[in-house]
This record gives C-alpha cells, structure tokens and sequence, in this order.
C-alpha cells in the first residue's frame, strides 16, 4: 500500500466529466487530491506547480486534443502517468494508445466505481 | 497409205503442242487465242464454231483465218446448232454462202459443206459446227481430230470454272472474315464499354458505402459522448446519499439527459440530409 497521497489531474473539456470522475474517485478513496481542468492548455502549463501522479485525460477535445496532449507530455522529464478516458470504444484508438509507455489504462466512459477500484489496484501492485 | 500415215504423223505432232500450250492456259480469252492459233496446223477449215453450254451459261467461240468472235448468249446459238442440241445427231450439209450467219456474210464458198457435231460430257454439252468447202477441203477422217479437241476444250473449260468458282469463293470468304473481324471488334468495344461502365459503377457504391460508413461512425460517437455523461451520473447516483442525490445529481441527470436529446435531434437532421445528398448524386 501507498502511503504517499495520490495526486490526480482532470483534463476534459466537459465540465460536467470532470464533476462526475471527481466524485466517483472521492467515493472509491482512489484520491482526496484531484485539480480538474476543461482547457488542456491551462492544464499543461499548471503541470509544474500541480506535479500531479497521474492524469484522467479525454481524448476528444478542441483545440488540443488528448493524442496532441500526449505529444507534448512526451517532451516532459517527469514520468507523469495518464489513464485515457474516453467515450469513444474504437479499437484503433486503443491500439494508439499502446504506442506511449506512460498510458497504464484505456477506460471507456462512464467509469465506475469498479473501474476505478481495478485500477486501484493495478497501481498497488505496479508499485 | 503412206500419205495418210504422214498427215496422221503431223496432225498428232500438232495435237501435242496445242496440248502443251492448252495447259498453261487460265482464263476464256487465253482459251480463245490458244485454240486460234492452234487450229489451222489440226485441219482445214473456213470457219469453225464451238458452244459449250453448262447450265444456265454459255462460252463459245467462232473461228475465222486470222478472226475469233466470241459468244456468251444463248441468242448466238444458231437454229441448226439449236436442232443439234435436241436431235444430238451430226450431220453434213451442202452449204450457200447466202445460208450463212449474217455475221459470216463475207465467208465465200466453192460446194460449201456445213458439218455438225454434238459432244455431251457429265456436266457439259458441246455443240461444234464447220464450214468447208472444194478449196479448204474438211474429211471425214479428221473427225476423230475434232473431237479430240473437243475433248481437250471441255475439260479446260471444265478446269477455268472450277477455278472461277474458287476465286470467288475465296472473296467471298475473305469478305466474311473480315466482317467477323469487324463486329468482334465491335463486340469488344460494347465489353470494354460495359467493363467501364461496371467499374465505375462499383467504385461509386464504394465510395457511397463508405460515406455512410464514416456517418454512422460518427452519429455512434456523436450520441456516446453525452450518453455516457448521464450513464456516469446514475452511476453516481448509486452511492451517494438521498439528500445530495436530490440536491446536486437530479439537476445534473435533467442537463446532461437534455443535451442529449438535443444531439440526437441534431444527428438526426444531419443523417437525412447526408442520406438525401448520396441518394441525388445517384445517375
């Protein structure tokens, strides 16, 4: 078990996501520390005073989209994990998303409570 | 005896080199000149006439010293050649310059003699007739002689037909080669048309499929979007207190359930319109 505080990052551009991925990961003690953004560039430019573990990040966004935010994270020292979560259930941008070493799950939305709890988990075994 | 023996000696020379000459001949008018040329070194005459008549056709020619009329109408026949042809009997007759063809009038005669003979082979009859007289002497012992060259004539005639009748089949056929040649290419051009037509036809269903394809893809991802908003919200709901459920959840369930209902109006409308555009661009 982890001691340390897990501090989580929202990127998606639906408000409304955001509040809800926010309680569900409050309901499952995933995380009390979750900073939630609906520009992914304010999230960017914020991730040096955020330092978050991980990031919940949406993929179908304007202006930046999660494939172009991932692009850009790639250019980052820090070994910051994302989880995709997504509406979308194609197969191709599942197999995109193997591409980057720093995605550790593909999620479809709506998450879950069990959802969340898996990859709990996954991260107290990963260490 | 001897003098007999001699002229027989001679005449048959001159049979073999008419023979010779005759071979080499391939047309009618070849046919006319040989036998001209030939004809005084067989036997005497002053005028020779030979008709040869194979169905509905007739080739004939009239020998003069140093003249040849041709004949191809059965009108060139003349009444006792016509006589021939029904009684097939030969026959000689005492002849007056003034009983001759009006194309024979300047022929003069000394006791003329007409004679006439009728040959028929398989698919040919031939009617020959001569006019002899005191000065150009014809006998009967140069009968044999004439139908010799009867038979000689016949047979090439026989020979020129054939050949005739070959060469205008071979034109014929030829003609019809090169029709068959002509409406293959035809029937090639109507099935590269059709291969056109088909392969374009085909890649326009392609590119139709694929329009409605990628419309559904997105209509599908469109409607998830919102969908899973309302979906993660009753999730929510499921552990949350009554209280905060009516309070904050509620209201948020009525927002997203609207949003959706505006997108699906939305996804609707578009789809009859894209749906509408592929269906006109039909030909």
């Amino acid at each position: 078990m982890t001691t340390k505080p897990l501090k989580v990052m929202l990127v998606d551009d639906q408000k409304m996501a955001n509040f809800i991925n926010k309680k569900l990961i409050e309901i499952s003690g995933f995380s009390s520390h979750i900073i939630d953004y609906t520009i992914p560039n304010a999230a960017l430019s914020n991730l040096d005073k955020d330092q978050p573990d991980l990031i919940f990040l949406d993929l179908n966004m304007p202006e930046i989209n999660g494939w172009t935010f991932l692009d850009i994270l790639e250019k980052d020292e820090r070994p910051t994990r994302v989880v995709i979560v997504t509406s979308s259930t194609s197969s191709i941008d599942k197999e995109k998303a193997q591409k980057y070493a720093r995605v550790i799950d593909f999620l479809t939305k709506p998450l879950t409570k069990n959802t969340i709890l898996s990859l709990k988990s996954k991260l107290d075994l990963a260490g | 005896m001897n003098l007999s023996g001699a002229k027989y000696r001679i005449t048959y020379e001159a049979f073999s080199k008419f023979s010779g000459n005759l071979s080499k001949v391939e047309s009618l008018e070849e046919l006319g000149k040989i036998i001209s040329r030939h004809l005084k070194y067989l036997f005497n005459y002053k005028v020779f006439k030979i008709m040869i008549l194979h169905e509905q056709s007739l080739a004939g020619y009239t020998f003069l010293p140093g003249k040849t009329i041709t004949h191809t109408q059965q009108q060139d026949l003349e009444p006792y050649e016509r006589l021939l042809l029904k009684d097939k009997i030969p026959f000689v007759n005492s002849i007056d310059s003034t009983e001759l063809p009006e194309y024979l009038k300047d022929v003069k005669l000394n006791n003329g003699n007409l004679w006439g003979w009728f040959l028929a082979y398989s698919e040919y009859q031939i009617c020959i007739s001569l006019v002899s007289d005191d000065d150009t002497y014809f006998s009967s012992s140069d009968v044999d002689i004439v139908h010799l060259l009867a038979d000689s004539v016949a047979s090439k005639y026989r020979q020129i037909s054939l050949s005739e009748i070959l060469q205008q089949n071979n034109i014929h056929l030829e003609s019809l080669v090169t029709e068959i040649a002509c409406k293959n290419k035809e029937i090639k051009a109507i099935n590269d048309n059709q291969q056109l037509v088909i392969e374009a036809r085909t890649e326009e269903l392609l590119q139709k499929n694929k329009k409605l394809f990628e419309l559904s893809r997105l209509n599908a991802h469109d409607l998830r979007e919102p969908l899973s908003r309302v979906l993660g919200l009753l999730e929510l709901a499921e552990h949350l207190p009554q209280d905060e459920l009516r309070s904050s959840i509620l209201p948020k369930i009525k927002e997203a359930s609207g949003h959706l209902d505006q997108v699906i109006q939305r996804v609707v409308t578009q789809s009859e319109k894209e749906l509408i555009n592929i269906k006109s661009s039909q030909p």
